[in-house]
């Protein structure tokens, strides 16, 4: 029982189109550690959902995913066969979905949902997973769990469908759990009860947890560490303190200063902006993805930026990661 | 004053309009640029039939009659495709039947197309009431059998080209009304049509710049199915004798006249039957080609 | 004193619903006896949830719903169906959706100047000009005027429909979500310039959305819808600091503002979920609200005014 659950090196993913090669994901590295949360942050197009898709397995067809190494638990799984890979998924590794309506078949109540995916993985038979099944309903909060039960998913609201959704990733007891934007498309005081809910989990049972969201606030509030993406490569790693009290990357800072947060930006001023937009990922790049958009660009930035580490799980994918971008001169790591 | 944040190249690819996108994907289809060319050169042998036609279609010429075409026993290089049982050149009636066929095609898409389209299209933007008179309109006239319509048509007005295109003009609007009713409920709902709602436009304007467009593309598609449809039936009904009237060279009657020497001169019946084959499929094929080369990705 | 450009008096918004197959239709009141008024110049933000009917709200003031009841004044004056023209040219949309809100088949200079043709503003000859005039207005490269929308990114989609919503020079503009579907970086830059128009043009608006945080940035006063009633009205400085509302407290504390360490809260709003088609008795917020009494679900509450706006809950009129 390593203490590194998830450990993804070398991620790539590319897809073939009529004009040329999408590279969605061009070579990122994570690590998940047992109980941990971990949030991959970007905007839409910077190859997050691409990402918790390949670990998992479940990319379309005529995508091709490649990994230096893709381990769960110390063993590798980026060559496991699909029939092994289905065994863990819903097993040990769970996923939730943004759209908890299509997520959720509709022609199955909720109890038999609920019930496969345990009977998929387990031969204790179907009183057991309905026991289980009840169970964590009331443990998500779902309140009038045996009626729930036999209830389809039209039936239910949106914020109860997603806590039906991380019912089901929870029935067979999983290790880890990749929710890719679980709360976007959930009213803001149903977000702030799921998120509370799966913190509550978290705790209790010793669950890891990879979040990938566009949303700021929620990283803040939910990561112990953070992993900022942009253009299909991580850009800056570092724990949620560090991030946001000292985001080094030219990106990351402009992001923040994007947002308006109420107590923190001054209401009626003009809020930061990032000019320009994402280059397209269509062939190679050979250049900082980021650099038609920085304030900081120069000639360095014209080469493949790697990752500088800046210190302990630090790392930020910039030619002016330790230098102070004033003086130039090396500074002290953070 | 904000200054442009963003340079105008924008992220994707693509820089051309959404007509010119659709072309490019058009020219890749095969089975569209097939069915095309098919039916361009049917097309252009209709229009010039009365000057490509090697004789006339109507002349008969009794000691010439059952002649085989250019790859059977007793031929003719003057009759490539043979004579009739009345000595008429096959070639030539080929080349006019199929002028009545397309004929007939258009004029019935046009005629139903106009009919179903405005029951459509005002089914699915006014909803409501017109959505019930409609669809109980759509549901009464598909419990009506067209072969028998066209049976008592007939027995009252008579048979001949003009009544067989008022029949199916007025029976086969069913399919372009549903598809345009769904069409034009999935525009309605996005709100470019409330942008001009809220606009003051008046209702003929919206429908006009706003809801049709959006909808050509199935329209489009429906069209050319009902075109194959309509040559089909109208080939049926002059089989049945309930169409047009000898000597006129529908294909449908020629295959119909064959019936009597079909044992002994089968390319009376096949020659007809093939060129129906081959009209109807073509203007399927592109149809069908249509339908992929405007499907969603299409409308940008 | 006040100069209300837009004042809903006791507006209300039915719909007939069917509850299924077999169980006939029903009625589901979108909007409950609303009075809210927006003042020259200001910005009001109309904050809420889903099924709390700020949408049918914003189409009711567009002229796209009439109201099953209650007035709607502009300038003081009820605006009936006859006056949907006058009514278009000084209340214009900017929608949620970049993709669904300009016509695909057309190019930019045709949507911005098809108001100007429906409304035959200006010789047909200068239209192109004013077009023009305003695509710089929002920041648009003039070039853009020939592009088709499908090739352009949401932002500069946006920027066209802020842009169609300007070319007439409204007073007031309904601007429902207008970066919800956007990303972080593109909607700090439709922000700015939502800011900045309204200080050139002096606009009126009236901002729909479920975002604190945006709401809390450009509005100078915040109104907060529950069920199709507004259960709070309050400048925006005084909402955030001391709201009155439980629902609206709520609200607040599920804010979830870029700064880590602090988790995030139990709303205290427990398991309910908000049915406009089955709504409770009494306060329709009662069987969520953690400081709910008896008389709660039994009466509906009046309306307390407050020094920083209104406020309806019985917490107001109890402790009097």
């Amino acid at each position: 029982m390593t203490d590194t659950l998830l450990k993804v090196e070398d991620l790539r993913v590319s897809i073939p189109l009529d004009n040329g090669t999408l590279n969605a994901v061009r070579g990122i590295s994570f690590d998940v550690r047992r109980g941990e949360t971990l949030c991959i942050v970007g905007e839409s197009g910077c190859g997050k959902s691409l990402t918790s898709l390949a670990v998992m397995g479940l990319l379309p067809k005529r995508a091709k995913r490649t990994a230096t190494t893709l381990a769960f638990d110390g063993d590798e799984i980026g060559n496991l066969p699909e029939r092994r890979m289905a065994r863990l998924r819903g097993d040990r590794m769970a996923m939730i979905f943004q759209e908890p309506m299509t997520s959720l078949n509709p022609a199955y109540t909720i109890g038999d949902q609920l019930e496969e995916m345990f009977l998929a993985h387990r031969s204790d038979g179907r009183r057991a997973a309905r026991a289980r099944a009840l169970d964590l309903l009331q443990k998500v909060g779902i309140t009038g769990a045996e009626r729930r039960m036999g209830q389809y998913p039209h039936q239910l609201s949106g914020g109860l469908r997603q806590r039906v959704m991380i019912a089901m990733a929870l029935m067979c007891g999983p290790d880890l759990i990749i929710a890719d934007e679980p709360t976007t498309a959930l009213d803001v005081t149903i977000q702030a009860q799921i998120l509370h809910l799966l913190i509550e989990l978290k705790r209790e049972i010793g669950l890891s947890l990879v979040l990938i969201t566009h949303d700021l606030g929620v990283v803040a509030r939910v990561a112990d560490r953070v992993a900022v993406m942009y253009a299909g490569e991580i850009v800056e790693t570092g724990t949620a303190q560090e991030i946001f009290a000292n985001p080094q990357h030219p990106y990351t800072r402009g992001l923040l200063d994007c947002v308006p947060a109420p107590g923190m930006t001054k209401p009626g001023e003009p809020l930061g902006t990032i000019p320009g937009v994402v280059p397209s990922l269509i062939g190679e790049l050979t250049e900082c993805a980021f650099r038609e958009r920085c304030p900081l660009a120069h000639d360095a930035c014209r080469r493949p930026i790697p990752l500088y580490p800046v210190g302990p799980g630090r790392e930020v994918r910039c030619v002016l990661a330790d230098r102070d971008e004033r003086t130039g001169e090396r500074r002290a790591t953070a | 004053m904000t200054t442009m944040a963003e340079p105008p190249a924008p992220a994707k690819q693509r820089s051309t309009s959404p007509r010119a996108r659709t072309l490019r994907r058009a020219i890749r289809h095969g089975g569209l640029i097939f069915g095309g060319a098919v039916l361009a050169v049917i097309v252009f042998v209709a229009i010039f039939a009365p000057w490509i036609s090697p004789h006339d279609p109507y002349a008969q010429n009794l000691p010439n009659r059952l002649i085989d075409p250019f790859w059977g026993a007793k031929t003719d290089p003057a009759h490539l495709l043979g004579t009739d049982q009345l000595g008429r050149d096959y070639l030539s009636r080929i080349f006019h039947g199929a002028r009545i066929s397309l004929l007939i095609g258009f004029t019935t898409m046009i005629v139903s197309g106009l009919i179903g389209t405005a029951m459509g299209v005002a089914a699915g933007y006014f909803g409501g009431r017109v959505d019930d008179i409609v669809n109980f309109a759509i549901v009464t006239r598909l419990s009506m059998p067209v072969i028998l319509v066209a049976l008592a048509v007939v027995a009252v007005a008579g048979s001949s080209l003009t009544v067989v295109m008022a029949v199916l003009g007025c029976l086969l609007w069913d399919r372009f009304a549903v598809v345009m009713r769904a069409a034009t409920r999935q525009v309605r709902d996005l709100e470019y049509v409330a942008a001009a709602q809220a606009l003051g436009m008046s209702t003929w304007r919206i429908v006009a710049s706003e809801i049709l467009p959006n909808v050509g593309g199935a329209l489009i598609v429906v069209a050319t199915l009902e075109m194959a449809h309509a040559i089909l039936l109208e080939a049926a009904l002059s089989f049945l004798g309930l169409g047009v009237q000898p000597p006129t060279p529908s294909l449908g009657l020629m295959v119909s006249e064959g019936r009597q020497v079909m044992f002994f001169k089968p390319w009376l019946i096949t020659i007809p039957g093939a060129a129906l084959f081959l009209l109807v499929l073509s203007i399927n094929l592109l149809g069908d080609g249509l339908r992929d080369v405007t499907s969603p990705e299409g409308r940008g | 004193m006040s100069n209300p450009v837009l004042e809903l008096r006791d507006v209300s918004r039915t719909f007939r619903v069917s509850r299924g197959l077999m169980r006939g239709k029903t009625d589901l009141k979108a909007v409950d006896g609303v009075n809210l008024t927006l003042q020259r110049g200001e910005a009001l933000g109309l904050v809420g949830e889903s099924g709390c009917g700020k949408t049918t709200l914003s189409r009711m003031l567009l002229g796209l719903l009439a109201p099953s009841s209650g007035e709607v004044l502009v300038d003081g004056k009820p605006l009936d169906a006859k006056d949907r023209r006058e009514r278009a040219r000084r209340i214009q949309p900017v929608f949620q959706d970049p993709y669904s809100s300009l016509n695909p088949r057309k190019t930019v200079q045709q949507i911005v100047a098809t108001p100007l043709d429906v409304h035959n503003v200006g010789a047909p000859g200068d239209r192109a000009k004013t077009v023009l005039d305003t695509l710089d207005m929002v920041g648009l490269p003039r070039r853009v005027a020939d592009s088709y929308p499908g090739q352009m990114s949401g932002g500069q989609r946006q920027r066209v429909a802020i842009a169609r919503a300007l070319v007439m020079r409204p007073e007031i503009l309904i601007c429902d979500e207008p970066t919800s579907a956007l990303d972080v970086s593109v909607q700090s830059q439709i922000l700015n310039l939502l800011l900045e128009l309204q200080k050139e043009l002096g606009l009126t608006y009236l901002l729909i959305s479920h975002n604190l945080a945006v709401v809390e940035h450009i509005a100078n006063r915040v109104a907060v819808m529950y069920l199709g009633r507004i259960v709070e009205v309050s400048r925006t400085a005084d909402l955030f600091r001391d709201a009155r509302h439980p629902y609206t407290k709520a609200l607040l504390s599920s804010v979830l503002t870029p700064e880590p360490g602090l988790g995030v809260p139990d709303t205290g709003l427990g398991g309910a979920w908000p049915n406009p088609m089955d709504p409770p008795t009494g306060c329709a917020f009662h069987p969520r609200c953690p400081r709910a009494m008896d008389v709660c679900s039994r009466v509906r509450p009046a309306t307390t005014p407050t020094p920083a706006g209104r406020v309806e809950c019985h917490l107001e009129t109890e402790t009097v």
